[in-house]
Order: C-alpha cells, then structure tokens, then sequence
C-alpha cells in the first residue's frame, strides 16, 4: 500500500518536471541549432537526457528509458566531437523531445509508457549517432570516452544506474536497470533526489493553483468585509483609531502579496517560443530571428494562460505574412534574416506587450479593395489608416492570398482582439509598408481586484476601473445638452451620455430633482479617447471583480459586477465596450450583412487622405467649417470680457488679447443680435496667431476627403466640405485673421504683423 | 423503483415542476438590481451571502402572464452547468416523487417556447404540472437588446 502511494507521488513529480524538462529540451536545442560547439549546452542537454534516464528507469518505464539513453547516446558522441549538430542531429533530438512530451501525456493518462512507440524516434537517434560510429570505428578505446566538460556537475542526484562519475559507457547496449519495485530503493533514491535538488539551491515551493485561487478568493472576501465594516462605522473609526488602520493596513498588505504571489514573469509563457518560431520558419520557408525583451516583466497567471493563444496567432502572422522569403528581403535590400521581435514592459497599471516584425508591412491596398468588397466601407467614403488597420480585427478577414494551414485563414486577428478585450485590455496596430508591422498589446496587470471608481447614472451606482479613467472633471449641465464633442486642452473629446447608453430610466421614473450629467469622466486607454456624462461621482474603491454568468457576459457594456463597501450590487463598466455600444468604432459591417449593391470592387482606387472640420451654424446663413487642427477651445463669454479697440472688438484671452469676430460679418449677413453669452467662441490658434470667432451653436465634427478647391471671391475661400448633407464654407485661420486686420486695428497692440 | 423528485412552484397561474436535484435553496424573493440591456426575463442581479446571483422572473422566462399574487413571492436558486440562478416564482408548493411511468410527455398544444423547455408533463388532480429542464433554461440564448 505504501509502495503504491509512493510510487503515485514520484510518478506526478516525473510527470510535472518531465514536462519542465522538455521544454528546456526545446530551448536548448533551438540554441545549440545557432551555437552547434556549444559545449555548456551540450552538457546541460545530456545532463537532462541522463536524469530523465534515470528517474524512467526508477519509475519502470522502460521504454521511455530506452529512448533517452539513445538520447543521452547521441549527445555523447556530440560532446566527444564525433558527430557534428546538423540537421540530421537537430531533427532526431527534437523529434525526440516530442516524442517525450506525448509519451508524458500518455503516462499520465494510462500510467506506464505501454502504448509508446519509440521506434521511428530510435531509428533516426540510431541513424544520426551511426554516422559517427562508422568514423570513429578506428580510434582507440579512450578516446571515445566523454570529457567531462569544466562546467559540467551534474545538479541532480546521480541514478541508479550510474557508478558514480559521469563517465558513460559506450553506446550500443542501452544499460539493463533494476525495475525500481523495490518500495525502499525507490524511497531512499526519492528522498536523496529531493534533498540533492533543495541542496542545489532551489528555495521555491511548488504549490497546486487551486490553493493559491482559493486564497485569492478568501483575501477578496476579507477586502469585501473590511470594506463594509469601514462603510458601516462611517466616520467612527477615528475613535478606536489604531485597530482600525491595523486592519486596513493588514489587509492591504495581505492583498498584495497574494496577488503578487499569482504573478508570473512572461518569460514562463516565451520560454517555448524559441522552438515555436524556428519550426514556423522552417515550414514558411523563412529565415527568422527572435529577440525577446522583458522577459522578467511579471503577469497574473490566469492572464499569462489567455494570452498565450493571442500570443501564438500574432507570431504566425508576422511569419507567415509578414516577414518576407529571403530572396524578397535581398531584392529588396534587407538582410535575408527577419527580425521578430517580442517586448514587454510595464506602463502604469498594465503591461505593454509588443510583436514587430521588419517584414512588409500590412498592404493598405489590398485591405481597402477587401474591405469593399464585404461591404464594410462605401466605395469613395474616406478612411483614415487607423480604420484601415481596425480593420484586420473583423472576424474572417484576411488579406492572404492563399490560405496555408498555418494562417490566412481569417479566424485569428479578431479573436486576439476579443481575447484582449475580455481581460480587459487593447489591441493596437502600426504599420509602415516595406518597413514591418507592430502589433502592441496592453493587459491589466491584475484581473482580481482592481480599484475603480463608483459612478451614479438615475440612482443606480456603476464601477469604473481606474485604470481607464484619465481624469473627471465637473461641468455645468448647460454646456454639455448641447454637444457631443468636449475640448479639453487641445483634444477634442467624443461625448458619450451614460444615461443614453444604459437607457435609463425610460420615460416614466424621470425625477427632475436628481442631479443629472453633472460630471465628465475622461476615459483613454489604447486606441479609446472619449468623455463620460454621468449624473454622479462617488468614492473610488477596490472592488472585487466577480464575474457575470455567460448570458450577461454577452452585453458588451459589462465587464463583471461587484458588491460595494454598503453591500449594493454594482455592474461594472467596460470602457471599450461602452465605446463600441455607442457606435463610435467608425467601420461598421452592413446591418444585413450583405454587400452593398454599388459597392464596385474595380471602382475602387486607392487610400485617400482626410481632413477633420470643426462644423458650426451661423444665424439661418448655412454652415461654416473650420479646420479642427487650428481649433484650440471653445468658449462662453461674457459681454464684460469684449473690449472695444478703434472698430475692432478684442478679448482677453489666456496669456494675451484676441480679436474677436462675428461670423455673420465673415459671411456678409447682419450680425444678429443675441448677447455674446448666449453664443459660442470658437478660438482658433496658429503659429499665425489668434482669433475668437463668434458662432451660434457649434454642429458637429465632420471627416471628409474633399480636396480644398480654391476660388478667390474678395478675400474669401470656398469650399464644399459636406456637414450632414449641407454645404459648409471653409474658413482658415489665415482667412480669419485677414479679415481682422483689414479693420485698422493696430498691430501694435498685439504684437504681429498682420499681412494682408 | 426510480422515482423523480420535483419541486412545484406556481408562475403566471401555472403549476410547473423544478428538478430537486438542480435546486440549492428557496428563499423568499430578494430585490434584484437590475442590470440595463438585459433581456426581459432578466430581473437582475442579487446578493446572497457574498456570491453575485442572476435573477430571472420565471413567468416573463416562459412567457406566462405576470400575475400579482397574494403570496409573498419566492426564488428558487438552482445549479447547473451554467452555474446559479435564481428563479422568481408567484409561490411554492409541495415535493413530489413521481414514477417516471406517468410522465407524459410535453403535448403538442404547449406553445413552442414552453415546449422547448419542458421534460414533461404530469397530472395532478386535475391540473396539469409542467417539468421543466433547467438547464435547458440555463442555456437559452438572448439576442442582447442593443438601444439606439
């Protein structure tokens, strides 16, 4: 009986560092591949053949161990200069790692190496180790005997099969080893190997993830409590005061480390990308180099598992599509090595993670021309490259030309995006066509329990996660009824209604006492920039994330929920959701799904160039558009603030004085005769200089492709920008600012010269 | 002898039957909060010793009539692979074991929506008592109402 619990024990051990090994095995031999005289590494990869040796031949897994002492063979007559690392040796030892990894899977679940077939595998360890037995078939005895390098001890525990000194026998007769049923050899050699490996140094604990998740769970819960308590006591805890800050200390601290106990180094995840990349080159038929950066920046390990697919898909693509075969890289004047390089970097409270490639770059054309033709842009409607690129993420999407096994098939660039989005994060990409292509990826640091902020929207409450939040202003509910775009400093910001988007309080529970829109949460975070109208703020607070069963999860807006300090349920938002749900992502497909009818593949011609305009109304006169780059603020002013100067009015503004223009006057009309404080100022600001124009209500922001045409009409330009079907008429900065020093204002005062 | 044990609950003036082996616990009903863009028959989300529970009004989930009844309403918590729910029900009856010989089963005069959640039928003086498959009801796809 004990024998049999003994037994189970060190076959899970075998089984979990088996596994370890392997994939040492793979990195290993992927480096030896680039370094073939290697001799530390010769020595590390036989030192693993020879304890996976011996802990098979412990276990009675004997044929396992008759593969790794061919293994163990073939690396001998390596390391003795016999045989040299070619593609023949590489092959072998890594289709014999392999072999190991499945036979590990095997014995786990049928519990003896029964059903695996080594001999293919000792066919070619026997063909490659032969090749040299042939050559050294002259040389005497000694010679062939492996000297043991300077560096070589061996960490582990010698086996049993070994006398005592590393030195191996010669190769043909794989080493007849005692069965190891024996309950005592078995434990006496388990104890040893255990004590040897925590002699080596090793001060880790391994520690099942149930465990640590539960612990998780349990810190989570004592957070919740805490929280509750401090909620309940309200403003009482000054009284007892040092329990109370001893709590909370404890508990944060305790919080802490947990969740760094949970934390990973990516290398864990990269440490196979080695073998990964170089197989994929080879099929491809490419030359890559990887370079790993940050491979010690540290990820929650739940993260570190969903990423790993993301990972593996952007890999293929950057091999598969992006870096080009090396005679393409030579014509065109790269090295015939592409660079694949993977980074990583903590920014804030996430962790950055960057794949570029120096191949080709994403082909602007070939994207647009498919794009067409699913219908997901209208032929001659603008898009900026940044669409373009969004592009890529639309599910089935692919811009291959012909689908190999390995990608094009268009399933993959939208799953990264969505599997990113799910734990929270981002997606961007860059690409410069002939340069290469990054992808960069931006993950929470930590899944489970995140500060954020509580927000109000019709007396419910709502969690934000800090980590969006850029800032929160407050503003007066008068200037945000009207807009849907917020300058802030030199943003311009989309405006989205928290009440709109949640459909709150549909029409009968309107209770006009309730503070509403009272606050403006800026949210940014990888490619997302846009305000949030709330009724309300509250505390920020760590919240617990738990999440939502898998129907709700379906609701893009939701990102889990949580229960507050005062026990209230509180849904927590997802940012980018929330953008999405608004309609603010700019490519849409179809609402049906079918192609549009006039969309013409042929007529469709290159990317084109677009220009953002600031569109505003005049007093019944049609629409004015100004060029949103020289738009710095928009502004409500009080009639006390104008100052008369000759014929000119002026405003103080900032750190100096503006001219300020009616823009009935611009157009030719009469200026209407509303106070300035119930218009708007748009200022507008260049290396040129300055100019506030007076506007009645600010309309929209407007992207199109239009090309400036230029007719001179006195001093005016026009332009036909389309504003919602409406002609507007451009005015520049330069424009405006002719027109305010065709008055004799004097350019003294403002300190320019004002050209004409 | 395998009998099936059932819970009987009344909603919208129906008597139907949950599977006791799916059932947690039954608690008198708890206000849920709601959660905005979930489909109708999602009443929310409740707080039951410190687990996040989704509430469905489970005449609305069968497209019953929604009936103010004299009984304090009860939910009902139940398992399953989707994990809990609880369901709001008008009241709650008795345990019955019943021989799987005299399950029926669901005739062709249910409307589709019920059917399609229903193991069977049994009859019990003279009213009609619905099993229903929970978890059949746990794995009905929404088509999220999107606003605007």
């Amino acid at each position: 009986m004990g024998v049999n619990i003994e037994q189970e024990r060190l076959l899970r051990e075998f089984l979990i560092e088996g596994q370890e090994s392997t994939d040492q095995l793979d990195r290993d031999l992927v480096a030896l591949e680039r370094n073939p005289s290697d001799q530390t590494l010769l020595a590390g990869i036989f030192r693993v053949f020879h304890s996976f040796k011996g802990s098979c031949g412990l276990l009675g897994l004997s044929r396992l161990e008759e593969l790794t002492h061919a293994g163990e063979s073939l690396l001998e007559q390596l390391r003795a200069g016999a045989v040299c690392y070619d593609l023949t040796a590489a092959t072998a030892l890594l289709a014999t790692a392999d072999l190991l990894r499945q036979s590990l899977r095997q014995i786990e679940a049928e519990g003896s190496d029964g059903n695996v077939d080594a001999t293919p595998a000792l066919e070619i360890l026997r063909q490659a180790a032969s090749s040299a037995n042939d050559a050294a078939a002259g040389r005497p005895e000694e010679e062939r005997r492996v000297i043991p390098t300077r560096a070589s001890t061996p960490r582990n525990c010698p086996s049993p099969s070994a006398s005592g000194n590393p030195t191996p026998v010669v190769p043909a007769e794989p080493a007849r080893l005692p069965a190891g049923r024996n309950g005592s050899e078995a434990g006496t050699t388990g104890s040893s190997r255990r004590s040897a490996l925590s002699r080596s140094g090793d001060s880790s604990v391994r520690v099942d993830v149930q465990h640590l998740d539960r612990l998780l769970d349990l810190v989570g819960e004592l957070v919740l409590v805490r929280n509750r308590l401090v909620a309940r006591s309200g403003g009482h805890q000054e009284a007892d005061g040092e329990d109370w800050r001893q709590l909370g200390l404890i508990t944060t601290q305790l919080q802490d480390r947990v969740m760094k106990m949970r934390l990973l180094p990516i290398g864990s995840v990269w440490s196979k990308l080695p073998r990964v990349v170089r197989d994929l080159s080879a099929e491809c038929g490419k030359q890559v180099r990887l370079e790993l950066t940050g491979e010690q920046t540290e990820l929650d390990r739940a993260i570190l598992e969903a990423i790993k697919d993301p990972l593996q898909h952007a890999i293929r693509n950057a091999i598969d599509h992006g870096i080009e075969t090396p005679e393409v890289r030579r014509a065109a004047g790269k090295p015939a090595e592409g660079v694949l390089g993977l980074k990583a970097y903590q920014d804030g409270s996430q962790v950055v993670i960057e794949i570029c490639d120096d191949g080709t770059g994403i082909d602007r054309d070939r994207i647009f021309r498919q794009a067409i033709d699913r219908g997901l842009i209208k032929v001659g409607a603008p898009v900026a490259d940044a669409e373009l690129h969004e592009l890529i993420f639309e599910p089935g999407f692919t811009t291959a030309e012909a689908v190999t096994h390995v990608s094009g098939r268009g399933v993959g660039m939208d799953v990264v995006r969505n599997n990113v989005e799910r734990l929270g994060g981002s997606v961007d990409i860059r690409s410069i066509p002939g340069s290469g292509t990054t992808l960069r990826l931006r993950i929470p640091l930590t899944l489970a329990i995140v500060p954020a902020l509580v927000v109000c929207c019709h007396g419910e409450a709502f969690a934000l996660p800090q980590s969006s939040i850029r800032e929160v202003l407050r503003v007066p509910e008068s200037l945000t009824d009207t807009l849907d775009i917020y300058y802030l400093r030199e943003r311009m910001l989309p405006l989205l209604r928290l009440r709109a988007l949640l459909a709150c309080g549909g029409g009968d529970a309107e209770m006009s006492s309730e503070p509403r829109d009272q606050y403006l949460i800026v949210i940014e975070g990888g490619s997302t920039a846009y305000g949030l109208l709330v009724d309300d703020i509250r505390d920020t607070e760590e919240i617990v994330v738990k999440p939502l069963c898998s129907r709700l999860q379906q609701i893009p807006i939701y990102n889990g929920a949580t229960l507050l300090g005062d026990g209230k349920v509180a849904l927590i938002l997802d940012t980018i959701g929330l953008e999405r749900h608004a309609g603010l992502a700019e490519i849409r497909p179809h609402p049906d799904g079918t192609r549009l009818p006039q969309a013409d593949p042929a007529a469709a011609g290159p990317a084109i160039e677009t220009q953002t305009y600031l569109v505003a109304d005049t007093e019944g006169f049609g629409r004015i558009a100004l060029p949103a780059r020289q738009v710095h603020r928009l502004e409500r002013m009080a009639t006390s603030a104008v100052e008369w100067i000759g014929s000119r009015e002026m405003v103080r503004y900032e750190d100096g004085v503006l001219p300020l223009l009616q823009v009935e006057e611009i157009i030719g009309a009469a200026r209407p005769a509303a106070p300035i404080e119930e218009r708007q100022v748009v200022i507008l600001r260049g290396p040129e200089g300055g100019v506030g124009l007076v506007v009645s209500r600010v309309f929209d922001l407007v992207e199109t492709a239009a090309q400036p045409g230029r007719q001179r009409e006195g001093e005016t330009v026009w332009h036909a920008v389309l504003a919602g079907d409406v002609v507007a008429r451009l005015l520049t900065l330069s424009d405006l600012l002719a027109v305010a020093g065709s008055a004799p204002a004097p350019a003294a005062e403002t300190g320019r010269e004002v050209c004409r | 002898m395998n009998e099936r044990r059932y819970c009987t609950v009344e909603a919208g003036g129906q008597l139907f039957g949950l599977p006791l082996a799916e059932i947690e616990e039954i608690i008198p009903a708890r206000p849920a909060t709601p959660v905005p863009l979930a489909p109708a028959p999602v009443e929310g989300l409740i707080h039951l010793r410190g687990q996040l529970i989704t509430a469905i009004h489970l005449p609305k989930q069968l497209g019953m009539p929604v009936v103010a009844g004299d009984t304090a309403p009860m939910q009902v918590i139940t398992r399953t692979s989707q994990g809990r729910t609880a369901f709001r029900v008008d009241a709650v009856g008795d345990i019955l074991a019943l021989n799987p010989q005299a399950i029926a089963a669901p005739p062709a005069t249910l409307p589709s929506r019920l059917r399609a959640l229903a193991q069977g039928v049994y009859f019990l003086a003279g009213r009609v008592l619905i099993l229903l498959d929970v978890e059949a009801i746990s794995q009905t796809e929404y088509a999220v109402q999107h606003s605007t």
